[in-house]
């Protein structure tokens, strides 16, 4: 885009993280930053930015979508409206651990996927490995049954209700904000998450028991704006290229060092961990396709393929 | 940091003096921005950032309390509420002067809202007073700046909207506001007291109501009274949410109106509607242009500077309280109280966590400060409303404004010095 | 406190705005509160409540702020402008009128670009695309356009001046506003 009243060299890139300034990933994103103004030679600058400064993830994707020089912190279900096959990849019990993010976002498949959501304006900077969600509630949940009548807070989206649904009990929507208050005060039984941010949210206060249902492996992406791509020098196209697609492997270590060390922290905090039979929620979340007609025929069978 | 990233400041100022409507006066100055100062951004962003302003739950708060406000006029409870408050306190000097600040408090129970609660009693209780030979603009003085109480008890639209912005829950923000409200309202109390000995304003009725007839009209408002508690423990017990419960206090009021008082007809459903809608609609605009705002101070880097610049001055906890007060003093001489509250706080609030004040105590700060701005000219919600309504001169309300105006500053002193005022409550109940 | 005034086309007219606004608040408020009993007494609350909400509460503030601007009720700071000499405010305000319809006519055309490209990016329950709830802004800002001339011609013919000039606004009877 043209400037007015002012010029721009290096391209300053703003990234928009929905995390804290607090949360352990945030130095991490530093360092993804740091290593794109390297790989750049000069041509790029990236400034990161806490607990969504910018604007709220979704208002400011569509925005990356029309142009805007922002890197947006977002998981696959927000690509949702552009390509609803992305969603599944954050479908319960698909991915199956960590690695499967990565041969997945190169397979083929989401290679297509990509070009998709770049026609219309949004390219993938990177997917990684963001933490493996478990149930936090007041009772030991060893199995689906156990979640009956359970009122679990889920954030308001399709994808987050299938979530719920496939965990069984009752699906309780609230905002991110309000979530803590809703369950210390009874409004939510249990909410799901990964272990660093049952932690760093504080809900571990209001419910004594974390159940490992491991119903969801977490991807994180960044999201930019196509036309900024496409305006770059070649030489900062090449580094975002280049430092996106090894990231992967670069991040997915040290969110597995995290859990286990929040792991401690919980279980220091006076948490009781118990293990839970996955098979018995399998069942219900087979189911899921059934709920999403828009997505391709037979995703599950490829997905499932490519991941072995 | 150059003068260019100021130049939106100094063209809303200027819009400001030239009478442009407060909101319209920020939308100018975020589109001068983008689309003079930084054109990387697509330029409908801009609009974007205001409509989902209104896509969050917590905002909703807003409509509901609004209403539920103009109903409690309609159903009979806000008269019943100010019959009590005139057998308590009107025997004292001054007694119809007391009765307006003590009505305050109790509706802060029930509304959310300082410029409903304005606007209703200078239509109810400044009449009266004139009727009783107190002086017109001194009558519209006391219903202004006892309105200030009206937000600060739970339920409050600034609480709701501190706690959006600061990432802190409703129902500690709740929990916070009940003492300051309280003590907000001794201290006008007091000042009534003091004038109206000076003054010779005698009380409403000659004794004090007996035990039997202040258990007869405590029996006929028990309907009203038993709603704040309703909702306290319907918050407590996670029956609902803080936007839900404004919601349900609207069904409630009706309920009581309808049923109960049967004061409440359907002739009244146009107006209740009206009003609510007018009044939300004109709070919401500058809400939602202040956050479309908000973006500009943001994309130039000016909260983080501001905060820089503060660390570095400032270690004491109670001299950065004392700084902030005497900022935002002088903010809300121009500001509306919400619409400040959102472009302060995120230029405020890091700093006072890190040199260790608590979010919670800091809101109360905040919100209490930010109330009083409505007391205040030039742009002073509560002013605008009373004077226009009781049609009093701006000199005449200036002039009897004065001595509240350093009562409420003194209890703003004691509220930033004593952070127990504000903590006790949620710590002993959260 | 009456609302029984016949209603005539001259008032719908005149609160044209806020009658739209009114239907789209008591849809607020009635999913909301639906929603607070379908939870407490059915123990499952209905997914859609908070989109619904949403849509209502855009629609209601963007259709009353119309209303606002053209009765000239929206807050302004008046205390500065009234000091200047009557023949300097007369002129500033066909300047600050103009610059009004310009700056509004910007608004509605970027509400526009936003609600167009709106068709992509739907809500997550009920799949309502945006361009339902930006149309909010876009109609709200072209009214706003429109008045501003409006007020122009009335302040070079009856010498009120300024985007705010006080002049009685059409409440109810008996409002307390
Ligand atoms: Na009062
Ligand atoms: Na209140």
């Amino acid at each position: 885009a043209p400037t007015v009243l002012r010029a721009q060299s290096p391209v300053l890139l703003r990234m928009n993280l929905v995390v804290s300034n607090q949360d352990p990933s945030f130095p991490m994103w530093q360092d993804f930053g740091k290593r794109i103004e390297e790989a750049a030679e000069g041509t790029l600058k990236v400034e990161v930015y806490p607990t969504e400064t910018l604007g709220k993830t979704n208002d400011m994707i569509e925005a990356v979508s029309r142009g805007a020089p922002i890197l947006q912190d977002s998981d696959p279900t927000h690509l949702y409206n552009y390509k609803p096959d992305f969603a599944a990849m954050m479908a319960p019990y698909l991915v199956k651990k960590p690695e499967d993010i990565g041969t997945l976002w190169n397979s083929d498949l989401v290679r297509g996927w990509e070009e998709e959501v770049q026609a219309q304006g949004i390219r993938v900077l990177t997917m990684t490995y963001f933490g493996t969600r478990h149930l936090l509630s007041n009772r030991q949940v060893e199995k689906r049954t156990d979640t009956q009548g359970l009122k679990i807070r889920n954030a308001p989206t399709k994808m987050w209700n299938e979530v719920g649904r496939v965990l069984g009990g009752i699906i309780t929507n609230t905002a991110f904000s309000e979530a803590y208050t809703a369950l210390s005060q009874g409004v939510a039984d249990g909410a799901e998450s990964p272990l660093s941010v049952i932690y760093s949210t504080k809900w571990f206060e209001t419910k004594p028991y974390i159940s490992l249902t491991g119903h969801l492996v977490a991807t994180t992406s960044i999201l930019m704006s196509q036309k900024v791509y496409d305006d770059l020098p070649e030489a900062a196209q090449k580094a975002l290229d280049t430092v996106g697609r090894g990231y992967t492997a670069v991040r997915q270590p040290q969110i597995i060092a995290l859990e286990d060390e929040y792991r401690g922290k919980l279980e220091e905090a006076g948490l009781t961990f118990n293990d839970v039979d996955r098979e018995s929620f399998f069942a219900a979340a087979a189911e899921t396709p059934d709920h999403f007609p828009e997505w391709t025929p037979g995703l599950y069978d490829k997905i499932n393929e490519i991941i072995g | 940091m150059t003068l260019l990233s100021f130049s939106p400041v100094i063209l809303l100022f200027s819009l400001f003096a030239l009478r442009v409507p407060i909101a319209v006066s920020l939308l100018m100055a975020t589109a001068f921005y983008f689309g003079m100062v930084n054109t990387f951004m697509p330029k409908e962003t801009m609009i974007q950032t205001m409509v989902a302003s209104m896509e969050s739950f917590p905002y909703l708060a807003i409509p509901f309390f609004t209403c539920a406000g103009v109903v409690f006029n309609y159903a009979g409870i806000t008269q019943r509420l100010m019959n009590l408050a005139s057998l308590l306190f009107g025997h004292l000097r001054g007694g119809m002067a007391q009765v307006n600040v003590a009505l305050s408090a109790m509706m802060g129970g029930l509304s959310g809202s300082a410029n409903a609660d304005a606007a209703m009693q200078t239509k109810m209780i400044v009449p009266e007073m004139v009727r009783l030979g107190y002086d017109k603009a001194f009558s519209t003085v006391v219903t202004a700046a006892s309105s200030c109480i009206t937000p600060i008890i739970p339920p409050g639209i600034i609480l709701i909207l501190y706690a959006l912005v600061a990432d802190v829950s409703v129902a500690s923000m709740f929990m916070a506001g009940f003492l300051p409200g309280l003590l907000l309202c001794v201290v006008l109390m007091v000042t009534v007291a003091i004038i109206s000995r000076r003054r010779g304003y005698a009380p409403s009725h000659e004794r004090r109501a007996s035990l039997r007839e202040i258990a007869t009209q405590l029996g006929k408002s028990i309907w009203a009274l038993f709603l704040p508690f309703g909702i306290i423990m319907g918050l407590r017990f996670g029956v609902f949410t803080p936007t839900e419960a404004g919601a349900v206090a609207v069904v409630y009021a009706i309920f009581v109106g309808a049923v109960i008082y049967r004061e409440l007809k359907w002739r009244h459903v146009g107006a209740i509607i009206e009003e609510s809608v007018v009044a939300t609609a004109g709070v919401m605009f500058i809400i939602c242009a202040a956050n479309a705002f908000s973006t500009y101070l943001t994309w130039e880097g000016i909260p983080q500077a501001f905060s820089d610049f503060l660390l570095v001055s400032i270690h004491d906890p109670i001299i950065f309280l004392l700084v902030v007060n005497v900022l935002l003093l002088f903010i809300g001489f121009f500001f509306e109280g919400g619409s400040a509250i959102i472009l302060m706080t995120p230029l405020l609030l890091p700093v006072a966590t890190q040199i260790g004040i608590d979010p919670v105590h800091f809101g109360i700060v905040m919100a209490v400060n930010l109330t009083i701005a409505g007391f205040t000219p030039p742009v002073g919600t509560m002013m605008f409303i009373t004077i226009s309504i009781a049609k009093v001169r701006l000199e005449d309300y200036v002039r009897h404004a004065w001595p509240f105006f350093i009562a409420l500053v003194a209890a703003l002193l004691l509220l930033t010095m004593i952070p127990t005022i504000s903590m006790l409550l949620p710590r002993v109940f959260l | 406190m009456t609302y029984s005034r016949p209603l005539s086309v001259r008032t719908i007219a005149h609160k044209a705005e806020l009658y739209v606004a009114g239907l789209f608040f008591l849809i607020m408020l009635a999913v909301v509160i639906a929603n607070v009993f379908l939870r407490y007494f059915f123990r499952g609350g209905l997914l859609f409540t908070e989109e619904l909400a949403y849509i209502g509460f855009t629609w209601s503030v963007f259709a009353a702020v119309a209303w606002l601007y053209r009765t000239r009720m929206l807050i302004s700071v008046d205390i500065f402008f009234g000091l200047l000499p009557p023949r300097l405010q007369r002129g500033l305000s066909i300047l600050v009128n103009l610059t009004l319809f310009g700056a509004n006519l910007w608004f509605c055309w970027l509400s526009w670009t936003l609600a167009a490209g709106g068709f992509v990016r739907k809500t997550p329950v009920l799949e309502v695309p945006y361009f339902w709830i930006n149309l909010a802004p876009m109609v709200s800002f072209g009214l706003m356009a429109i008045y501003s001339m409006a007020h122009l011609i009335r302040d070079l013919k009856g010498g009120r001046y300024g985007a705010n000039a006080q002049e009685p606004a059409e409440l109810s009877e008996g409002s307390s506003l």
